[in-house]
């Protein structure tokens, strides 16, 4: 297309948006409430994983201890292979000491705990040691466990647990917000491209006459076609600048709290800026692609070229 | 430069157009009369491929209308001017602005535009009237700024359908002469109408369809229905 029909077209696309300029705002808005629906998502998806690593950090999803006559060698030899099995993202070590050490910190100030941590000598002490192994997926941490617990490895532990249920319950949670996320986003969608598709419509509708003359006038069919892809443009790019900012300045204003509330402390501005990018091409992306599509749907059916 | 070959177009099974052929040539000044529903602005829709017929061919220079892609509608409408009964201006441009939208929409410059709109208007007589915005002016005045619209692009024909229909007779006629001074200029003009008088009057040749069918052709015609 040539510059000077570019810039016509444009003009011409932007009238569309001015002329009916409440109607425009109407469209606007629910694109900008569905796009805010998306990014909320997103939000939570990130704030979930990031409390879940978190959790899982702490908690140690899958413990294996070491047997007392387990040498040092061994232990060595078994977390590399350990560290090799599918799904293991990484396997942290906690030496004897450390345990012991652990042991005295949570007991501090329970003299009953720690005298009985006197009562066994080091040959008989449960605190050999052990392995906590975290996984690349939530769902992986079953398969970890049933490898642990081969025939293999009988030798090297006394006992290996895993925080299946805690497991289970945040896996539940990522699930269903994952779900309900994808469904309320899907019914906006649906509305969205309802409401962009009537408010074409409406212009198609109001520039009937214009568009028959363009016809007989020999003007080309994007020529004709276009302004009406740029009106859909427009919604799409003002609602996606407008709920990006929003977003954005919640997650400065409420991150603190936020953190508060999940007691996690991963919450800085590199999640917000990555966040932030997300969002943006995510809203970016949707918000033209419902535009698109609901302007080519009112065209094909209300605009005879 | 137009030709009909055996030409048939049906709408729910009964025939609008059956069977016509038809020569036009070059420079031509016809009047196409008929009753209405007889077939006229049919045929006229059919030159400018905005109906596709069943059957026949339609050529105009050696172009097959009948078949010709969408793609390639737009640049056959820039050779062929139309006006209509009901005018067709934009109620919220001015004449010159009608005139320029004709231009504007076919990716015509701007210089273009500044030195073809004030020719087309002058053609017509209205370069007085440039600024005017339709609802300010007399309904022959609207149906010549309609004309300069349709012969802004110069092109080798003017359509005419009834556009004397709405005209007290004084602005019919005038109309009428302009249709003639464009004619004379080279370009080939068809004149469906309803306007005996008009017709009678200027001698040319007249085909009379009637219920689809060409029933009369001649040079020098009368309106003979």
């Amino acid at each position: 297309m040539k510059m000077l029909t570019t810039k016509r077209v444009i003009a011409s696309g932007l009238t569309n948006f001015l002329r009916n300029i409440w109607i425009s705002i109407a469209a606007t808005s629910m694109v900008s409430i569905t796009l805010f629906i998306i990014s909320i998502i997103i939000v939570l998806y990130a704030l979930t994983s990031v409390a879940i690593n978190s959790s899982t950090d702490k908690i140690g999803v899958v413990t294996a201890y070491f047997n007392q006559q387990t040498t040092e060698k061994e232990k060595e030899n078994v977390i590399v292979e350990v560290s090799s099995l599918p799904g293991v993202r990484e396997v942290i070590y906690t030496t004897k000491e450390q345990a012991i050490a652990q042991f005295r910190a949570t007991h501090e100030n329970d003299p009953n705990w720690l005298e009985s941590l006197n009562e066994f000598t080091d040959a008989d002490s449960p605190l050999n040691g052990s392995i906590s192994v975290k996984a690349d997926s939530l769902t992986d941490y079953a398969q970890i466990y049933d490898s642990l617990i081969e025939d293999r490895y009988a030798p090297y532990f006394h006992d290996v647990r895993d925080n299946q249920k805690v497991i289970d319950k945040l896996y539940t949670i990522i699930l269903f917000i994952t779900r309900f996320g994808i469904l309320l986003a899907a019914i906006f969608m649906v509305v969205t491209v309802l409401v962009t598709f009537n408010t074409i419509r409406l212009t198609i509708y109001n520039r009937r006459s214009e568009v028959e003359i363009m016809r007989l006038v020999g003007a080309t069919n994007w020529y004709i076609r276009w302004p009406f892809f740029i009106e859909g443009i427009l919604y799409a790019l003002i609602a996606t600048i407008l709920t990006s900012g929003i977003i954005l300045i919640l997650l400065f204003l409420l991150s603190g709290r936020i953190e508060q509330f999940l007691s996690i402390n991963a919450f800085g501005t590199s999640l917000i800026k990555s966040l932030f990018w997300q969002i943006l091409l995510a809203n970016f992306l949707a918000s033209i692609g419902l535009t698109v599509l609901a302007s080519s749907i009112a065209m094909r059916r209300y605009l005879k070229v | 430069m137009i030709r009909f070959d055996k030409v048939t177009k049906t709408y729910n099974e009964s025939y609008a157009i059956k069977e016509v052929s038809l020569d036009i040539h070059k420079g031509d000044f016809i009047s196409l009369v008929g009753q209405s529903g007889a077939g006229k602005s049919t045929l006229l829709s059919l030159i400018i491929g905005e109906e596709r017929p069943d059957s026949g061919r339609i050529l105009i220079d050696d172009i097959d209308v009948a078949r010709i892609k969408p793609y390639d509608i737009p640049f056959l409408r820039r050779k062929i001017g139309v006006v209509f009964q009901d005018i067709k201006l934009l109620d919220n441009r001015t004449a010159y602005e009608n005139v320029a939208f004709a231009l504007e929409v076919s990716g015509e410059s701007a210089d273009v535009i500044k030195k073809e709109v004030p020719k087309a208007l002058e053609l017509v007589g209205l370069e007085d009237k440039a600024a005017a915005f339709p609802n300010e002016m007399s309904g022959g005045e609207k149906q010549r700024v309609a004309i300069a619209r349709a012969m802004v692009h110069k092109p080798v024909l003017l359509l005419a359908d009834e556009p004397t229909g709405n005209l007290d007779s004084i602005n019919a006629w005038e109309i009428l002469q302009l249709l003639l001074k464009i004619n004379k200029t080279g370009t080939t003009v068809i004149l469906a109408t309803h306007a005996k008088d008009l017709v009678n009057s200027i001698k040319k040749r007249v085909i009379t369809i009637e219920k689809g069918e060409i029933t009369n052709d001649q040079e020098k015609g009368k309106y003979l229905l």
